[in-house]
């Protein structure tokens, strides 16, 4: 039996097939005008969830490459600083040498000693080097010098109030309490001052070296007449300046991600560079050399010759551990880019369209569509009515 | 058998022929008539017993008008367009879910959520800085709007197909109503004997197909030609009446406690609830009852996991502002509609808790020397012996009398402490006297706080972005990170859609071949039409000729 073909048949096929090819055009047609392959979930499922895990990524590449530039800034600051800190340990260690041969008379050491004082403030200075007005040797008090130099006060008395400094009797080392001491925000304390300045105390009435000596990196003070001491026990005030280091916790650390789950630290501390207090720190050997200096201890300078080399060492330590950490930083970054191309090209390949192709393609199905549309036209109008 | 019977003959052929060209012009004439199935004219020999021949012809007989139709197709195309319909309003459905998606793009919830995690990172290293902060702040409210307008998208959507779904049902009414009339009028008309009403067949078939699109239906013919339409064996039309649906609305709830209204179907009559099996009334309610209100729940448990990790990273640190156990977003608000910041930080940024712990000492009771100072003297530090207090743990100081009452802390209460400075402003002096001795409780970091310039928990925080924390796996770990279970929902919706869209087509592809078949049966050939209209043309006119020639025959017989 031959198959019976009605008109309704052949109109609705050609247009069925009509729309199929429109279709078709204008998928091409919007790849080609957004130029992605993938506008929507459906287009390819598989290739959405990778395209949305490769945007993530890349996106967080970026940020560890801003966590790095950031990173690398803030260690750039610091190595600068800990350069001029060590021509600055170099200068006084020059300085220290000269003051501590015996030629040398009281004069010059003193005058050597007023050298050194101006470079001890400039190392306090550099101390309180900023990175976008933030502390970089605070650790995380960064809000916070490190160190600061004080005009401090202290009353002395036999029964001493809860801010008085006491008095411990003739020849007996006693702690002076910083009655000014005020922190940054409180109103009203006290603090035991340590590392005091050589040349800078005084005390109402009686005279360093006579009457009373200074530990000065103790900071105690020592009666030394019973003259002295019953001034003393009667109250004084004593003031003098002191460098005071910050109560706050000094040694936390900066750290930036750099790669996915790997944390570096950018930062050194202050106890890094200059010290703890229980060490041979750096102060301590600025403050003998000081005193040795100004008040014409040759013994003095000597061993502080010694410290300061010590502490330059730590110092020199600190500097070459930033610098290795400027290479990891650098190598890292280098990674990240690396990471960040391929990465791109992977999203492209999923994501982009193939231009040369989708060119081709959509010229082909204008080609489909053009013939579909002349066959329909044809095929349609044809009918035996057409010869009777 | 006589000269005038070839008369009658001749006038029966013509009397065919006559009908059969009107046949071909009703086919022709409704060529492009939506249902109409073409007519068929059934003609046989007339013949008449003779006493010495046997039979002999009379001339032709029209017996009947039929209709060509395969009634067996029809059924099969209308089960295959409730599946057609259904999918089709799903396939509406996915298609809107995913322009409300609009993923991948650089506006949707994945590019948002980057950007989220990106600013923790930037707020890492600059921890004190307020611009990083209000950079965090920002971004997370943008992140919160987008989950917002995402899920009340959706939702509005969900809502606003309860629509089509009234009027679909108004739709069904009216077709079954007609149905039933349709069915009076073809067995009224049937009745005689003989007789097919075969356009009002048509016009039914028509509304039927009509109604199969909408819901599933199954029918049966009785014998009077009535058409009986049931539905998962509910009655739809009757022998004798049809049977109306209305929509009535319930609350529904959904496996995680969140609530929307729906709209449900049930008969008017008997309140019976209706629940079609496919159709697109089928179709609007699965796609809203399932597959939107499944998306909102992907919504829901991703800001559930958002809100979740991040506040627990967020409490442990510590703000600006020095206090600790501050949620990041709102700890009530854990769904996709109304997720959000606390008021804290939305008040100030510099409550974001970007610094870690610092070291916590507790001390236990010490009574400060003086007890409570007069109205007029200085307030009170917190000291014992000569420690002086400063640095304390948010919260953290509880004062007690010596009768053992303690105090209330707060503005307008009994005392508010300065936990910077480590100093107790009394208030409320009827309730103490100046010098009632008291006895202090603290906390203080006995490192300090660990600093505005601590960025370490913004660190922990950035890292969320790869911890594994959602869609526990067999053994109950999470298998995958907020952003790559996202990446998974968008996956998910895209290869639903798909699967959607390809049974949708196979579907149109079957139910185009059914009308193709149908159409090669019951659809009018012009062609078809033309050549039988030559054919029973020649038939009339040979007709015509024959009692021509009857009729010059009985003239030579007159003229004898």
């Amino acid at each position: 039996m031959s198959t019976r073909i009605s008109f309704g048949q052949i109109s609705n096929r050609i247009l069925e097939r009509l729309f199929q090819n429109y279709g078709k055009l204008e998928d091409i047609q919007q790849q080609l005008a957004t130029g992605k392959r993938i506008q929507k979930a459906s287009d390819n499922p598989v290739s959405v969830s990778q395209s949305m895990g490769l945007r993530s990524e890349i996106d967080q590449y970026s940020s560890f490459q801003r966590n790095i530039n950031d990173g690398l800034a803030y260690l750039g600051t610091m190595d600068t600083t800990l350069q001029t800190a060590n021509n600055l340990y170099q200068n006084m260690r020059e300085r220290a040498i000269q003051a501590s041969n015996d030629s040398n008379s009281a004069d010059s050491r003193f005058f050597i000693g007023k050298e050194v004082r101006g470079m001890f403030d400039q190392m306090v200075a550099l101390s309180n080097t900023t990175f976008k007005g933030e502390f970089i040797f605070s650790g995380t008090n960064t809000q916070e010098p490190p160190y600061s130099m004080r005009s401090g006060e202290a009353m002395v008395k036999t029964v001493p109030g809860l801010l008085d400094s006491p008095f411990g009797g003739v020849g007996v080392p006693s702690p002076l309490y910083d009655i000014q001491a005020t922190d940054s925000g409180y109103t009203q304390g006290y603090t035991t001052a340590k590392y005091l300045i050589p040349g800078t105390v005084r005390a109402d009435g009686l005279t360093e070296g006579t009457d009373f000596t200074v530990n000065y990196v103790q900071g105690e003070i020592t009666y030394l007449t019973p003259a002295a001491a019953a001034a003393a026990a009667a109250g004084i005030r004593v003031t003098f300046d002191w460098l005071r280091r910050s109560e706050k916790d000094l040694d936390g650390a900066q750290n930036r991600e750099i790669e996915e789950g790997v944390i570096a630290r950018i930062n050194s501390t202050a106890t890094e560079i200059f010290g703890n207090e229980t060490q041979v720190n750096a102060w301590e050997a600025m403050i003998n050399l000081l005193d040795g200096a100004l008040n014409n201890k040759p013994g003095k300078i000597r061993s502080a010759i010694d410290d300061i080399d010590t502490a330059m060492h730590r110092q020199l330590g600190a500097l070459s551990t930033s610098a290795s950490r400027v290479l990891r930083l650098e190598s890292t970054q280098i990674r990240n880019d690396e990471r960040t191309i391929y990465t791109t090209k992977l999203q492209s390949d999923v994501e982009d369209v193939d231009f040369a192709k989708a060119v081709s393609d959509f010229n082909m199905q204008q080609a489909i569509y053009d013939a579909s549309l002349k066959m329909g036209a044809r095929a349609l109008s044809k009918s035996l009515v057409d010869f009777l | 058998m006589g000269l005038f019977d070839g008369l009658s003959t001749g006038m029966r052929g013509l009397h065919a022929a006559q009908t059969a060209i009107d046949v071909t012009g009703q086919n022709i004439s409704n060529a492009n008539t939506e249902g109409y199935s073409r007519k068929k004219i059934e003609q046989q020999a007339a013949a008449i017993s003779h006493d010495m021949f046997g039979q002999i012809g009379i001339g032709v007989e029209v017996t009947g008008i039929n209709r060509v139709r395969d009634a067996f197709l029809d059924r099969q195309t209308w089960e295959m367009l409730g599946d057609k319909g259904m999918l089709a309003e799903m396939d509406v459905a996915y298609t809107r879910l995913e322009s409300i998606l609009r993923e991948p793009s650089d506006d949707g919830l994945a590019a948002k959520m980057n950007e989220f995690w990106a600013s923790w990172q930037d707020l890492a290293n600059n921890p004190a800085d307020l611009a990083a902060r209000e950079s965090v702040k920002a971004s997370t409210s943008v992140l919160t709007d987008v989950f917002h307008s995402v899920y009340k998208q959706i939702e509005d959507y969900g809502l606003s197909m309860n629509n089509p779904l009234v009027q679909k049902v108004e739709t069904v009414n009216s077709l079954t109503g007609q149905i039933q009339a349709l069915n009076e009028k073809i067995s009224g008309m049937e009745a005689r004997p003989g007789e097919h009403a075969n356009d009002t067949r048509d016009e039914r078939d028509l509304m039927v197909r009509k109604l199969s699109q909408l819901v599933d239906i199954q029918t049966v013919e009785d014998p009077n030609g009535r058409m009986i339409i049931t539905s998962g064996g509910n009655l739809l039309v009757g022998p004798t009446s049809s049977m109306k649906l209305e929509t009535y609305g319930v609350e529904r709830v959904l496996a995680d406690g969140t609530k929307s209204s729906e709209l449900k179907l049930r008969f008017t009559d008997s309140g019976k609830v209706f629940a079609p099996r496919s159709g697109e009334m089928k179709g609007i309610m699965d796609a809203r009852s399932n597959v939107l209100n499944d998306y909102l729940m992907q919504l829901n448990s991703l800001a559930k996991s958002l809100v979740t990790e991040v506040n627990a990273v967020h409490l442990q640190g510590y703000n600006l502002n020095r206090n600790t156990a501050v949620n990041f977003f709102d700890p009530t608000k854990v769904k996709a509609n109304d997720i959000t910041l606390t008021d804290s930080i939305l008040a100030d940024a510099a409550n974001i808790s970007a610094a870690e712990n610092g070291k916590i000492a507790v001390v236990s009771t010490f009574n400060p020397a003086g007890g409570i100072p007069a109205v007029t003297a200085p307030d009170l530090d917190l000291k014992a012996v000569n420690i002086l207090y400063r640095d304390l743990v948010s919260g953290s100081v509880q004062i007690k009398l010596s009768d053992g009452t303690i105090l209330a802390e707060g503005a307008g209460k009994d005392y508010v402490v300065d936990y910077e400075k480590g100093v107790v402003t009394f208030l409320n002096y009827a309730r103490y006297a100046a010098g009632d001795t008291v006895s202090v409780n603290l906390s203080y970091y006995t490192t300090g706080y660990s600093g505005n310039g601590n960025g370490q928990n913004a660190l922990l925080i950035g890292q969320l972005r790869n911890k594994k924390s959602m869609a526990p796996g067999a053994d109950g770990e999470p298998t995958q990170s907020i952003s790559s279970f996202y990446g998974a929902v968008v996956g998910r919706l895209g290869i639903e859609k798909n699967q959607n869209t390809s049974r949708l087509e196979t579907k149109e592809y079957l139910i185009a071949q059914m009308d193709s078949e149908q159409a090669a049966i019951a659809g009018v050939s012009l062609d078809e039409e033309m050549a039988n209209m030559i054919k029973y043309e020649t038939s009339y006119q040979a007709s015509a000729k024959y009692i021509q020639t009857i009729s010059s025959m009985i003239d030579v017989l007159m003229a004898i």
